[in-house]
């Protein structure tokens, strides 16, 4: 079985007592270091998006500016080309958000029907599966798009959806989590009290599976958000961009096309911060012992 | 994965159904299944058939004619034997280089030092190293992209030249290490926590210090999640696209076949030749598949030593 | 938990049926009704085009045109076009470039549209060649686009230089005082990201990189011509007299903005960018002739300039002939784009229209900037024919030069690259090469 993480028992009866008032410098200094590292970028971006186009080159870098630059950058971003920041942002969540979605609950029907069931040709499907985690998605983007541009299918919100629906390693942790965390006695009971199997699927499997599932739409919102190639290829209508290939085109020069840096730079840091705010409100459903408890089987 | 593969296999006598065979399991299973042979498996399929033709333009100045001929392994030869293919597999190979260790040392020892007893601020710092994985590659590659740039940048781009010859891959290296570095601490740690606590007691009473007790006895303990975050950060710098790519207007020190990915999609978009492109991507294909098999291989054999 | 995660994830997956079932139609061309207008898809990504379509759609109830602006443009939309038009999806009507057309033509995306169209003996021979292959009119040419030297007066005049360079003698002299005069100051850039701009330049010291007799090509990029122009700015790149970065990235924007980069040899399009580039110097620039190879030569040569396509996929060529026809080839049409997309015409007929006699707006200080251009395109030379791969030649330079640029390695070894690779391709798909 899974060897999942256990909560951490209660750890302060372990410990020699001596030590315990005086912290542990060389830890929380590495520490903090790792977190200026990764947060100096976000700070810049902060402080940068508080300036015009013309301040930008010539002030300090982290020097912020105060002269509203920033208010008039936020609205120059959201007003760009008839709102299609906004555009952008809603098509990424349909995306990543939606798509994650759909994806999770394949990556659950499957995990659970091939974790709690033998049917015929289920190992089969199974070692398919294990098979299709080694092919990589990008890998396969620009194969996907020359399998459906001759059908036309390309350019289309489902051209960037339906190669990422199926997930072979998503539906490899919702089995693992399957087999760990639905007893089978428990389905045994319902059925003798005479539930159907769907019923019991809905009723009792998914809710068990419910923190593994939150994790796994994270992950694939995180996948599907990160694969550029894949909308990159299949689309070429503005109005259909995520917000990765949004922002890319405001900075790729080309004829015809300003290159206004405040804007884009306002827009990464709009793109950052709701982002950060989701992670951070879900952040207790971050169940990644799953992952490296995957591990051990 | 790092599973044994004999792991999915036969469910216990008790569940081995006496009854009807449900026909749930088989509904469930089939949107995946289809999903699957639709668009994993039959885009690589036709990725080799295409492989194995070519354009030919016949009649007149500019060809009245245009069609698809077969064209054997002329593509695969013409992949194989393209300097600038090697060069790319080589620079991707040098961000990995420069890239997986560094991922995986950065992220043990963070994950270590979260451990640490009597550490402090560990909410604050484990949250902030975890953040830049909710940033997109390409968001971040313009990021970095502005940091690194003499007129824009915070830290010293007017000195250094981040763009440079050999500078260019610590730069490329350095936007993909910042994105993935906390979820890899984050899993490390995971596994770090669920190592008993009873292992360090005896180790502690016997007077070892913090630093002796994560090396001897925490490193071993997480070698298969360690083997992991090495496989899957492998894998990412195979596919690496999006940083290159995003950072490439920014300067000349990065072609359009900067690397492998970047090749296909350049002989397939730029190049308008999808029967090369199909092959290097067939081919990038079959060297991934070999080396996830590799790397797992080898880090199971490296963590079942460790844990003996 | 059960119940409000599938509802938790409810709301996201109606979102996706009901948004992508609203929204799942292709671009690809338009088609009427039994009855009621024909509907025209026009791809096209200039500025100010939409003005030019809605004009043109108010007078028209009966052909009616829907303006689609790509997210890519140059060689980026022309792939997608070429594969699209297996597929045909491609819209009706598209925006492609002159060195572009024998790449649509021998990728099946574009038509002759010889039946559709009057006549076109407004336009000279140098302009026609563009666009007609083998007897037939692959469209109908919209602008011509001279290179031109960009200058900032007023850095100019400080440093003492009171005219613009009219050789390139003169030229790196004038760079070498910008340069000793303030380091950070460079005359120009050398720009390896933009195959077109050293493809111009090559074109006027009289290089022929393509040439056609009968159905056999002949393709010379490394022509003595072209060798000249590499070795000259290897020179000045070797000298630090031009930066060494390419135009439009952040690098090059700031150097604009602070007038670190004093000049930039560009198209006549160039005061169409410069609002975006560096708006603050607005009314500092002059616009001069490229300087010359010896004195007195008035050659010149052309970066972009565009036909609007009748695409294959088009079930509907006449009226998008017809379109296209009004658009290029008529004083209404000229007028708007004058206005609204400031083009240059291409045929002689309209480059005197009154809607000409005021300059670009960024250009406000030198009022006869069009009689500039007028002298500049009567004077523009070019290459006999462009290849059916420039694609791969443009991709190249950039990738190759790039390369140089960044090794310091040599511009010629370079130049034959793009020249081999241009033949190995070419001889791959199955063209006759001499």
């Amino acid at each position: 079985m899974t060897a999942i993480a256990t909560p951490r028992t209660a750890s302060a009866a372990g410990r020699p007592t001596g030590f315990r008032r005086r912290p542990n410098l060389i830890p929380t200094i590495i520490l903090l270091v790792g977190a200026v590292y990764c947060q100096v970028p976000v700070l810049w971006i902060l402080i940068a998006s508080t300036k015009s186009n013309g301040e930008l080159f010539s002030t300090p870098p982290l020097v912020p500016s105060f002269d509203g630059s920033f208010w008039s950058n936020m609205t120059g971003i959201l007003s760009y080309n008839h709102g299609i920041w906004l555009r952008w942002a809603l098509n990424t969540v349909l995306y990543a958000g939606g798509g994650g979605a759909l994806s999770t609950l394949i990556a659950a029907s499957a995990g659970y029907a091939l974790g709690k069931y033998t049917f015929r040709g289920s190992r089969f499907v199974f070692r398919t599966i294990v098979a299709a985690v080694l092919l990589p998605p990008v890998l396969l983007a620009v194969p996907q798009y020359l399998l459906l541009a001759p059908i036309g299918l390309t350019n289309t919100y489902w051209s960037v959806l339906l190669p990422q629906l199926v997930s072979p390693f998503a539906i490899y942790l919702c089995k693992i989590y399957a087999e760990a965390s639905v007893p089978d006695e428990l389905m045994e009971a319902a059925r003798i009290d005479g539930a159907t199997e769907w019923r019991i699927f809905h009723s009792i499997g998914l809710r068990l599976m419910g923190p593994a599932l939150i994790t796994v739409f994270l992950i694939q919102f995180i996948a599907v958000w990160n694969n550029f190639l894949l909308p990159f290829v299949m689309l070429t209508d503005n109005d259909l961009y995520p917000l990765t290939l949004g922002m890319y085109g405001m900075i790729m020069p080309t004829g015809g096309q300003p290159n206004q840096f405040s804007l884009v730079i306002a827009g990464v840091f709009l793109s950052i911060i709701p982002l950060a705010a989701i992670f951070l409100s879900l952040q207790r459903f971050w169940k990644i012992d799953l992952i490296s408890g995957g591990v051990k089987l | 994965m790092a599973i044994a593969l004999t792991a999915e296999g036969s469910p216990p006598a008790s569940r081995r159904s006496r009854r009807r065979r449900p026909a749930l399991p088989v509904l469930l299973v089939a949107p995946a299944v289809i999903l699957l042979l639709l668009f994993t498996f039959a885009p690589a399929v036709y990725a080799f058939v295409l492989s194995l033709l070519k354009n030919h333009v016949s009649g007149g100045l500019l060809g009245t004619s245009n069609e698809q001929v077969f064209a054997g392994i002329e593509n695969y030869i013409a992949t194989l034997t393209d300097s600038e293919f090697w060069g790319s597999l080589g620079r991707m190979l040098l961000v990995a280089a420069v890239g997986v260790p560094t991922v995986l040392i950065l992220a043990t020892v963070f994950a270590l030092c979260l451990d640490a007893n009597r550490a402090r601020l560990t909410g604050f710092s484990r949250l902030a190293i975890f953040l830049p994985y909710a940033v997109p590659g390409v968001i971040a590659s313009l990021l970095w992209g502005f940091l690194y740039l003499p007129a824009t940048s915070p830290i010293g781009g007017q000195f250094v030249d981040y763009f440079g010859n050999t500078t260019i891959f610590f730069a490329v290296a350095n936007v993909a290490v910042w994105g993935v570095l906390g979820f890899n601490m984050v899993v490390l740690y995971t596994a770090l926590k669920s190592i008993p606590r009873e292992l360090f007691d005896a180790a502690q009473i016997d007077g070892a210090s913090e630093l002796q007790l994560a090396l001897r006895i925490k490193l071993p303990m997480i070698a298969p999640a360690m083997t992991m975050v090495a496989l899957f950060s492998v894998i990412g710098a195979l596919q690496l696209f999006n940083e290159p790519t995003t950072l490439k207007p920014l300067t000349n020190a990065i072609s359009s076949t900067w690397v492998p990915l970047m090749r296909v999609y350049t002989d397939s978009f730029v190049n308008n030749d999808i029967y090369g492109g199909a092959a290097s991507a067939f081919t990038l294909l079959v060297m991934t598949v070999g080396v996830t098999v590799l790397v797992n291989v080898v880090g199971t054999r490296l963590s079942n030593r460790s844990s003996r | 938990m059960n119940k409000k995660l599938l509802r938790a994830l409810a709301i996201p997956v109606s979102a996706v049926i009901g948004l992508a079932g609203l929204t799942a139609c292709s671009t690809a061309g338009g088609d009427s009704g039994s009855s009621g207008p024909v509907k025209l898809t026009f791809v096209n990504w200039d500025n100010g085009m939409d003005v030019v379509v809605a004009a043109w759609n108010k007078a028209n109830p009966n052909i009616q045109v829907k303006l689609i602006k790509p997210s890519g443009t140059g060689y980026t939309l022309y792939n997608k076009l070429i594969t699209d038009t297996k597929a045909g999806t491609n819209p009706d009507v598209a925006e492609i470039e002159y060195p572009a057309i024998p790449l649509m033509i021998s990728n099946k995306v574009i038509v002759p549209i010889d039946k559709y169209i009057s006549s076109l003996d407004n336009y000279s021979k140098n302009v026609l060649n563009r666009v007609q292959f083998e007897g037939k009119t692959y469209g109908v040419p919209q602008n011509i686009c001279p290179l031109v030297f960009f200058y900032r007066k007023d850095i100019f005049d400080a440093a003492g230089i009171t005219k613009p360079p009219a050789t390139w003698d003169e030229f790196a002299a004038d760079a070498a005082i910008i340069h000793s005069a303030n380091p950070k100051q460079y005359i120009s850039n050398f720009d390896a990201n933009s195959p077109e701009w050293f493809s111009g330049l090559s074109e006027q010291a009289g290089g022929n990189w393509w040439s056609a007799s009968g159905s056999t090509w002949s393709v010379n990029i490394d022509d003595a011509a072209t060798q000249k122009v590499a070795s000259y700015w290897q020179g000045l790149l070797d000298k630090d007299l031009v930066a060494p970065g390419p135009s439009w990235s952040t690098q090059w924007n700031t150097d604009m903005n602070t007038g670190n980069i004093v000049g930039w040899i560009s198209g006549q399009w160039a005061p169409n960018q410069l609002p975006s580039i560096a708006p603050d110097t607005a009314g500092k620039w002059a616009a001069a002739a490229v300087p010359a190879w010896t004195a007195g030569d008035k050659k010149i040569g052309t970066w972009g300039g565009e036909v609007e396509g009748v695409t294959a996929n088009s079930k509907h060529p006449a009226e998008a002939a017809k379109f296209v026809n009004w658009m290029n080839n008529s004083q209404e049409g000229l007028n708007l784009l004058i206005k609204n997309v400031q083009v240059f015409p291409a045929s002689a007929k309209y480059q005197s229209l009154p809607a000409l006699s005021t300059p670009p707006p960024f250009m406000s200080t030198q009022p006869d900037y069009n009689t500039l251009m007028a002298q500049l395109a009567s004077n523009v030379t070019g290459f006999d024919i462009w290849g059916p791969n420039a694609n791969i030649t443009f991709n190249t330079y950039s990738d190759a030069f790039g390369k140089a640029v960044t090794n310091k390695t040599s511009f010629l070894d370079a130049l034959k690259t793009v020249q081999d690779t241009t033949v190995a391709d070419m001889k791959k798909s199955g063209y006759t090469v001499k």
